[in-house]
């Protein structure tokens, strides 16, 4: 089981915290997915040509996406993934 | 010495979620920066406060930011933020990325060569107009206040030498969550790795902007210039100049109020039109 927790922007449209899914295999599995059971997320994880959005930043166990293996990274059961959105506003 | 950059001047609607101004900055129509700089020299006189009515662009960049031992990121767009990084890696200093909207506050330090810098976690800015602003879904002022603490505790450590565990902050007012992550430099960054600072190189056209939620356009010029505003007033129909300073020339036009700053800007309110607003600089200033 995964553990994913999500920016607040976009818990309020989750309704929820903390989410587990079962039997993802790498994180753009877990992104289809995530978009899958939230249609509503669909803008905000991914750009008009279907990629993950420039400024989603995805961490596992903490440690940043840019450090493994990008989108292609493998997830394993336990794993804990922190999605952080970079804001403009100010 | 603390150097103050801001574009704007003070309206009504900035009183409820930035501090440093009163009713008086509004009626007086004075831009951000030199507002902000007599308040605090009232509040600390001892301290030397430079007042930057000017617009950070790739041209005047360099110079607005240099000279300095730290950069404070108070800005709401993404635009100048990349062109911050880059000016910051290309003279080595550091800057503190801070950003909020709703509920949400999230702060950075970026220490060329030795921490993640903006691009390591975001390669280009996002679409335009794909990112919620302050001006859509509003800030919620005590996470403003909050996110500006957690950035000027890295300030005042970094200044003084204390050592900081470097991370991306998060703080949620609906969540009560802090969450914080470490970001590793990326190995083929773009900006810290190879060096290419494409948003100092950028090229500036005459840019136009509409600003949100307001019949209100922003200017701002191609070149770096210096306009003297009381000979440029003298040589206007006295009956369209409303006053003129050092810092700020005001007309006031059958269809539209300029308010013009010696560096070239204006802005343009009661029109939301850009092409219009820069037919009317061109009338009025340009030519
Ligand atoms: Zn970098």
């Amino acid at each position: 089981m995964i553990k994913v927790k999500l920016p607040s922007a976009y818990q309020k449209l989750a309704a929820s915290h903390h989410i587990e899914l079962n039997g993802m295999t790498n994180v753009r599995h877990l992104l289809s997915v995530l978009c899958e059971r939230f249609p509503q997320l669909t803008d905000e994880l991914l750009d008009s040509a279907g990629q993950p959005e420039l400024n989603l930043l995805i961490s596992i166990n903490g440690e940043p996406l840019s450090n493994l293996q990008g989108w292609d990274t493998n997830l394993m059961d336990g794993d804990e993934v922190d999605l952080y959105l970079l804001l403009a506003g100010g | 010495m603390l150097r103050l950059i801001d574009r704007d001047i003070v309206e009504e609607h900035n009183l409820s979620t930035q501090m440093l101004y009163d009713e008086c900055d509004v009626s007086d129509v004075v831009p951000k920066s030199i507002a902000a700089a007599r308040h605090l020299s009232a509040i600390n006189s001892n301290s030397t406060f430079e007042a930057q009515a000017a617009e950070l662009t790739p041209a005047n960049a360099a110079k607005l930011l240099g000279g300095v031992d730290l950069i404070l990121d108070a800005t709401d767009n993404f635009e100048a933020r990349f062109l911050i990084n880059d000016v910051a890696l290309s003279l080595d200093i550091p800057w503190i990325y801070t950003g909020a909207l709703a509920y949400t506050g999230l702060c950075m330090p970026i220490i060329p060569g030795k921490t993640a810098c903006l691009r390591c976690l975001m390669e280009e800015p996002p679409e335009a107009g794909k990112l919620p602003t302050c001006e859509n879904v509003g800030v919620w002022l005590p996470m403003v206040q909050a996110i500006v603490a957690v950035g000027t505790t890295y300030a005042l450590r970094m200044l003084t030498g204390q050592p900081s565990e470097i991370a991306l902050h998060e703080l949620d007012f609906q969540t009560w969550q802090w969450r914080k992550v470490q970001v590793a430099r990326r190995v083929d960054c773009p900006a810290c790795e190879q060096r290419n600072f494409k948003f100092l190189q950028g090229q500036t056209g005459m840019q136009a902007t509409k600003l949100c939620g307001r019949d209100m356009v922003h200017l701002s010029p191609e070149m770096e210039v210096h306009i003297n505003l009381r000979v440029l007033a003298n040589k206007l129909a006295a009956d369209l100049l409303v006053k003129v300073s050092e810092d700020l020339l005001q007309l006031h036009l059958p269809e539209a109020e300029i308010y013009l700053f010696p560096d070239g800007r204006a802005f343009v309110k009661g029109i939301s039109d850009t092409t219009r607003a820069r037919a009317l600089y061109n009338r009025y200033i340009s030519s």
